[in-house]
């Protein structure tokens, strides 16, 4: 049960933690 | 080298000063910390600390400044005399420890009493 | 119920996003990927944030006395007053780890935030160092002692709060003492971060001594308060007890004291890079150590240490941490090399040096008085210390600081000349004076002649500081304002300095000069201890629902203490004692209710502890002193581009 949980709390952060990776297109420079 | 000579003289001065205090002040002033059992077989000049549990029979005496109890560790007890102001958690059941010395009447007489803290980090478990 | 299973997830889920975090951290560090960089920022980040939810749950699960958590019955029940309930989410093992773990995350993510202007790669190892020990607290909350676990049964009500701990002090000191020892691993992971990134320059200085700073503050403030508490709730008269639970509160504290002063030789000079980092990294397995030592149970303390499943985790993450330590500060020992000569040792960078030696001097007596019962049970039969051994090997390294406080200030960064013999006049002259005073009116004790002179001498060089700030402004109001604002850094930590000799003298008062009467009195009875005269006037006894209660009223002069014994005949006969105190600045009168008889008569335990109201006083200065010195500090990146170019040597 608590695994239930766990998980749908990482889906839920997923966006905020990949954000930079998310909006940084693959051929261009990283910002900084 | 000579960064080693200009610091490592005063640094071998501290270190020095710092080993001596800890070795003459240890010495002298540290203590057995026995149990119950080891109370019995133990010869010692000094003062020596007992760690045991308090039995039911504590009587207090002499508005509360005298009080005497048996400390056991589940293998041996002990009857112990104490003179002074209780812990406020002093209760049969506690853990405690007593430092003082074993008289020649077998009575440990305790100039010192330490009750431990009730369960801050204990584990203790709700038994159901 | 249904909390358990959310609180139990929020930790898995943090568990697993600390270690997301880590491993991308270390690795884009490694790469220098500047996006993945960030990426294993957020996820601590978003680890903090599943920390807080687990953190808000508890809270919600106590509050609302959520019996079906066994966490909550064990430490709360109906009857605890609501402030008591919310302070029961530190108040156990397995909550106090939780709100460890919460400190780490909230205070962590904050130094990270303004971490990226030190670089990537710095920033990045500093966010995996930070993710790790997160992950390692989460580990053990989620396999060993998590707070969330469920009962099969729910009890209609708690265990509740043993009478003795349902004190105000309860509320304050262990969140503060708790949110000081968590705060020391920020430090250590900026410092880890620099030694594994190879930058070991000034750059990461500022950063790192900031947070150093906070966690220093926390642990003064809670190790004030912890004495605070002792000596009004506990009742024994004192208010330091060399038990190992103060005494790992104590070490990791000496050594970011002596850090905070060590970083301005680095600063100024670009030297002493090994003893800071040692110092810091120092700090933080101190903590560690602590930490073991109070949970595992391990060495004898008033303090209830069960032997818990924690403490060979809490062993094992030491060891990681010693290993990891000694190898990064081996394999990055090169860079730490200092490139300028040394100055001579009477200077002021001589003093910090030697003010390093003696604090560590300090930490090894704390050290082996601490843990000599477990290496004495280990050889055969156990020992252990008391006050009396601390005091003996420790007092005299304190009187050499002391000493050291009053001259170092004075002395030149580079070679200490006439001009600096003409400063010590003063602290010489304050020395003197005090020792003639004393003398004078009948002092006759070493110790105290020793401590009272040098706090002097400490107090007057601080002074003296303030005086040459005055002098140089030449009576212009403003500019004197202007100059103590620009440099506050400065004024603050010498304002901190006289907060420390006053508390130090404080302590020397009351410790030397104690003087105590145990007495059984009539009513209209009279004791006196130190001059101090007290009439007992009689005693009142009441029935309540859970105890009863007796309690004295003693006069003296024209106040009435009223010192109180509640006797809890359901809890096996355990009492609550309320200790009466008339306080002023020169001494506290400190009475202690032993009992009553059934003749009327009561016995008593006066105290009269003078300057006690020093150490309290001294304290509240050093947190101005330092809150003062440190308000508004420029950020960062500012600050290296003003140093003088020669200082900062990039490795």
């Amino acid at each position: 049960m608590a695994i239930i949980v766990a998980t749908l709390l990482l889906f839920a952060a997923g966006p905020f933690v990949l954000w930079p990776l998310i909006k940084t297109p693959p051929e261009e420079p990283a910002e900084t | 080298m000579k960064v080693l000579m200009r610091w490592g003289i005063p640094a071998l001065v501290v270190v020095g000063c710092v080993g001596y205090l800890i070795y003459s002040a240890s010495g002298g002033a540290s203590e057995y910390y026995l149990t119950v059992a080891e109370l019995q077989s133990h010869a010692s000049a000094g003062d020596v600390r007992v760690a045991g549990i308090v039995e039911d029979d504590v009587q207090k005496s002499d508005g509360g400044f005298h009080v005497t109890f048996t400390e056991t560790d589940n293998t041996a007890s002990i009857p112990v005399a104490y003179t002074g102001t209780l812990p406020d958690i002093f209760r049969p059941g506690i853990t405690v420890v007593a430092e003082g010395k074993l008289g020649a009447d077998g009575v440990f007489h305790a100039t010192t009493l330490l009750a431990k803290c009730p369960s801050r980090f204990s584990t203790t478990p709700y038994t159901q | 119920m249904i909390i358990g299973y959310l609180g139990a997830g929020a930790l898995l889920a943090g568990l697993v996003m600390g270690g997301f975090s880590a491993v991308l951290s270390f690795w884009s560090g490694w790469r220098e990927n500047a996006v993945m960089v960030r990426v294993g920022r957020r996820a601590f980040y978003a680890a903090t944030a599943m920390v807080v939810v687990a953190g808000a749950l508890l809270e919600v699960a106590l509050l609302t006395h959520d019996f079906s958590l066994a966490y909550v019955t064990e430490h709360t029940d109906l009857s605890t007053p609501t402030a008591l309930v919310a302070s029961g989410f530190y108040g156990g093992q397995e909550g106090s780890l939780l709100y460890w773990a919460l400190i780490l995350g909230l205070l962590g993510s904050a130094s990270l935030v303004a971490s990226a202007s030190l670089g990537e790669r710095l920033a990045a190892y500093a966010a995996g160092v930070l993710a790790s020990i997160l992950s390692f607290f989460l580990i053990v909350l989620v396999l060993v002692a998590s707070p969330f676990d469920l009962l099969s049964i729910t009890p209609p009500d708690g265990l509740g709060l043993n009478p003795v701990l349902r004190d105000g002090g309860m509320l304050i000191h262990p969140p503060v003492v708790l949110a000081g020892f968590a705060s020391f691993a920020i430090p250590f992971s900026f410092a880890a971060a620099a030694l594994l990134a190879g930058r070991t320059d000034a750059a990461w200085i500022a950063h790192t001594r900031r947070f150093a700073l906070v966690a220093w503050s926390l642990q003064s403030a809670g190790l004030v308060l912890g004495m605070w508490w002792a000596y009004h709730v506990l009742g024994w008269g004192g208010y330091w007890g060399w038990d190992p639970v103060e005494n790992v509160a104590l070490m990791p504290w000496l050594a970011t004291t002596a850090y905070l002063h060590s970083s301005q030789v680095q600063e100024k000079r670009g030297r002493l890079r090994t003893w800071n980092f040692s110092l810091v990294i120092l700090a933080f397995l101190l903590v560690v150590f602590g930490t073991f030592i109070v949970r595992s149970g391990v060495v004898p303390s008033v303090h209830t240490f069960a032997v818990s499943a924690i403490g060979p985790w809490f062993l094992g993450f030491l060891f990681a941490c010693i290993v990891f330590s000694a190898v990064l500060l081996s394999l990055r020992s090169s860079t730490l090399v200092d490139a300028r000569a040394a100055a001579p040792i009477v200077s002021r960078e001589g003093a910090f040096v030697v003010q390093n030696l003696l604090l560590v001097g300090v930490i090894a007596v704390v050290m082996w008085g601490t843990i000599l019962p477990l290496v004495t049970g280990m050889l055969g039969a156990e020992r252990v210390v008391a006050a009396p051994y601390y005091e003996r090997a420790a007092a005299p390294i304190f009187a050499a600081i002391l000493a050291l406080m009053a001259a170092g200030p004075l002395l030149p960064w580079r070679r200490a000349g006439r001009s600096t013999i003409r400063a010590l006049r003063w602290p010489s002259a304050a020395a003197l004076v005090t020792l003639v005073v004393m003398l004078a009116v009948g002092a006759r004790s070493f110790p105290a002649l020793v401590a009272f002179s040098l706090a002097a001498a400490a107090v007057a060089t601080s002074v003296t500081i303030y005086g040459r700030a005055v002098a140089a402004s030449r009576r212009d109001w403003a500019r004197l304002a202007s100059r103590l604002v620009l440099k506050r850094r400065r004024y603050g930590a010498y304002l901190a300095h006289i907060g420390l000799v006053v508390l130090a003298a404080g302590v020397a008062g009351s410790h030397l000069w104690q003087q105590e009467k145990s007495v059984t009195l009539a009513p209209g009875g009279q004791v006196t201890v130190a001059g101090y005269t007290l009439t007992y006037t009689g005693s009142q006894e009441r029935q309540l629902s859970d105890h009863t209660e007796l309690v004295a009223a003693m006069t003296f002069g024209d106040s009435t203490l009223e010192p109180s014994r509640a006797t809890y005949a359901g809890l096996g006969g355990q009492s609550l004692t309320r200790v009466a105190i008339s306080t002023t600045p020169v001494a506290d009168v400190y009475v202690v209710l032993a009992g009553s008889n059934p003749d009327g008569s009561a016995s008593f335990q006066v105290f009269v502890n003078p300057l006690v109201t020093w150490i309290w006083a001294g304290g509240a200065i050093i947190i101005l002193g330092v809150v003062l010195g440190n308000v508004g500090e420029r950020s960062v990146a500012a600050a290296p581009a003003r140093r003088r170019a020669p200082a900062a040597v990039p490795a």
